[in-house]
């Protein structure tokens, strides 16, 4: 088999109404627009906010993967073939809790799909629920989102710490959104990493910080993602920014991720 | 004890007849086959061809032609039996629970899976004994095992570990499921009755029942005095009822994951000091 060279990242959050979805999918227009093909799983437990930020409704999803469709009847491609989404609808909940066996079955299956791409971004539920943990511990990376309001800080708190001590998972990014200034984003992100430093002895790196921008709540009641409604405003730039530093991260790591699974199963 | 050192003459010459038997079959190599001694039917011989145990050589065993042999089979099949199970009852005795619970315990943890131990003991069985006689108790104790059989799964684990006093051990079942459970068996003890010297005999128990949750490993001398304190309690509260014992694994994973007081204080104290220095300077 080819060595892998798909770096797997999930997005997660402590609390909800952070923007993780968002995040996800304008990320994954930026890595696209920057020449770089990517799949985005829709795991956010059915709440199917992705398809409707998107203003489609996808026919199959994740779990049809299970029951014998093919990967390309299951796959919604947003541009070409090199920026696909997975739907996952409602049922995710139930694959990720069950046995190692169908897990094992699954995770293979998602695999060979993601091996075609270069990116693979999950966006996943907010909490510390059990689903959410497995899918944030099986990629390669994790993405947290924070934004600078105090509860904010401390579900994200919450959430690193159950996945640091629970499986054992070192690498956390941090993304501030929603910020009014860099200042404030600096000062969240300091707070948080302190905490992190001090209680878990783990380090947490400062991914980036994506501004409170009014285009973003436009482009939602339109249905229309913010990178097409409004492609050099603030927060696209900001993710921009970030989309950058992502693909700067994959060079650096090739070799890391040829020895790594991009989903790995869980024991 | 005749009748036994009759058989054992019986025996020798059987066996006699049986090596001669034997060294026929291996005239030159003399004797060097393992034995089987199977009953005498052909099925069996087709069979140990079939599992390719040719090497064993099957002698069918008839009891018209080795009636001490077969004595001798009968035998130890029964005192097999005897050593694990209590004669009266019939149920597996302490000896062969014990070893149960040691074994369930083990799967238990391979698997995390929960597992529940109840005691049960009958109430006033003295006083039963005392108005009734003997013979009825034992009748009673017999009713016990046959309720115990009944009310529970294939997968159950029903013992009689001492003179009035039975366990029950549920693999794979955590308190509530348990509890129902016992609860059932309960209230079929409370109808059953027995009809001893044409008096119709009811009797109660009381069950005391202590669980893990698979959170941790079990310990087989913690969980049997935790079901025993239970018991105690069940009889101290007026008998014919059933007392759980507190969870024995309960709040095992909350400490090492949970957000403590000091952390959330870290985290949100200082932001406080951070945002009204903030508002102060943009004042």
């Amino acid at each position: 088999m080819e060595p892998n060279t798909t770096l797997s990242i999930s997005i997660v959050s402590g609390k909800g109404g952070v923007g993780k979805t968002n995040i996800a999918l304008n990320l994954g227009f930026a890595l696209h627009e920057l020449g770089h093909s990517l799949a985005l799983l829709d795991a956010d437990l059915g709440l199917a906010n992705l398809d409707v930020l998107l203003g489609i409704s996808p026919q199959k999803n994740l779990q049809d993967l299970l029951t014998g469709s093919i990967p390309e009847e299951v796959l919604v491609s947003l541009a070409e073939e090199r920026f696909a989404l997975l739907p996952s609808a409602s049922g995710v909940a139930e694959l990720v809790e069950l046995d190692e066996d169908v897990q094992s079955i699954l995770l293979d299956k998602l695999d060979t799909l993601f091996r075609q791409y270069e990116f693979v971004l999950l966006d996943l539920g907010a909490g510390i629920s059990p689903t959410v943990l497995s899918f944030a511990a099986m990629p390669q990376e994790r993405i947290v989102v924070i934004t600078p309001e105090p509860t904010s800080l401390t579900d994200s708190y919450a959430l690193i710490k159950v996945l640091f001590t629970q499986h054992q998972i070192k690498n956390f990014q941090i993304i501030v959104n929603i910020a009014e200034n860099n200042e404030e984003a600096h000062l969240s992100f300091d707070r948080l990493a302190q905490a992190c430093e001090r209680f878990l002895g783990l380090p947490i790196r400062l991914l980036g910080i994506i501004h409170k921008d009014p285009m973003v709540t436009e482009s939602v009641r339109q249905q229309v993602p913010l990178f097409k409604f409004a492609p050099s405003c603030q927060a696209i730039n900001d993710i921009r920014y970030i989309a950058q530093k992502l693909i700067a991260r994959r060079s650096k790591l090739l070799d890391l991720i040829a020895r790594t699974p991009i989903l790995k199963t869980l024991t | 004890m005749h009748n036994d050192s009759l058989q054992a003459d019986q025996l020798l010459v059987e066996l006699d007849a049986l090596e001669k038997l034997l060294t026929a079959h291996h005239s030159r190599t003399g004797l060097t086959a393992l034995c089987r001694l199977v009953p005498s039917n052909a099925h069996w011989m087709e069979l140990l061809h079939q599992h390719k145990l040719d090497q064993w050589l099957a002698l069918p065993l008839d009891p018209d032609n080795f009636p001490a042999l077969a004595h001798l089979q009968t035998r130890l099949k029964t005192l097999n039996f005897q050593k694990n199970h209590d004669s009266l009852t019939g149920l597996p005795n302490r000896r062969a629970f014990d070893r149960t619970l040691a074994l369930e315990i083990e799967r238990a943890t391979r698997g995390k899976a929960p597992l529940s131990l109840a005691l049960i003991d009958l109430d006033n069985f003295k006083s039963i004994n005392d108005s009734h006689g003997h013979p009825c108790g034992d009748r009673i104790l017999q009713k016990m095992a046959s309720i115990l059989l009944e009310e529970t799964r294939k997968i159950d684990t029903p013992a009689r570990i001492g003179g009035e006093e039975f366990a029950l051990l549920l693999p794979g079942t955590g308190l509530l499921r348990a509890q129902k459970l016992l609860e059932r068996l309960l209230n079929t003890v409370r109808r059953a009755q027995i009809i001893y010297d044409s008096m119709v005999v009811t009797f109660t128990c009381s069950i005391g029942v202590a669980s893990y949750r698979g959170k941790t490993t079990p310990n087989s001398v913690k969980l049997m005095a935790e079901a025993d304190k239970a018991l105690y309690t069940a009889k101290k509260t007026g008998k014919n009822r059933l007392e759980a014992a507190p969870l024995l694994d309960l709040g095992q994973e909350s400490d090492q994951t949970l957000v403590q007081y000091e952390e959330k204080r870290f985290l949100f104290a200082s932001f406080h000091s951070s945002m009204t220095d903030k508002k102060h300077k943009d004042a």
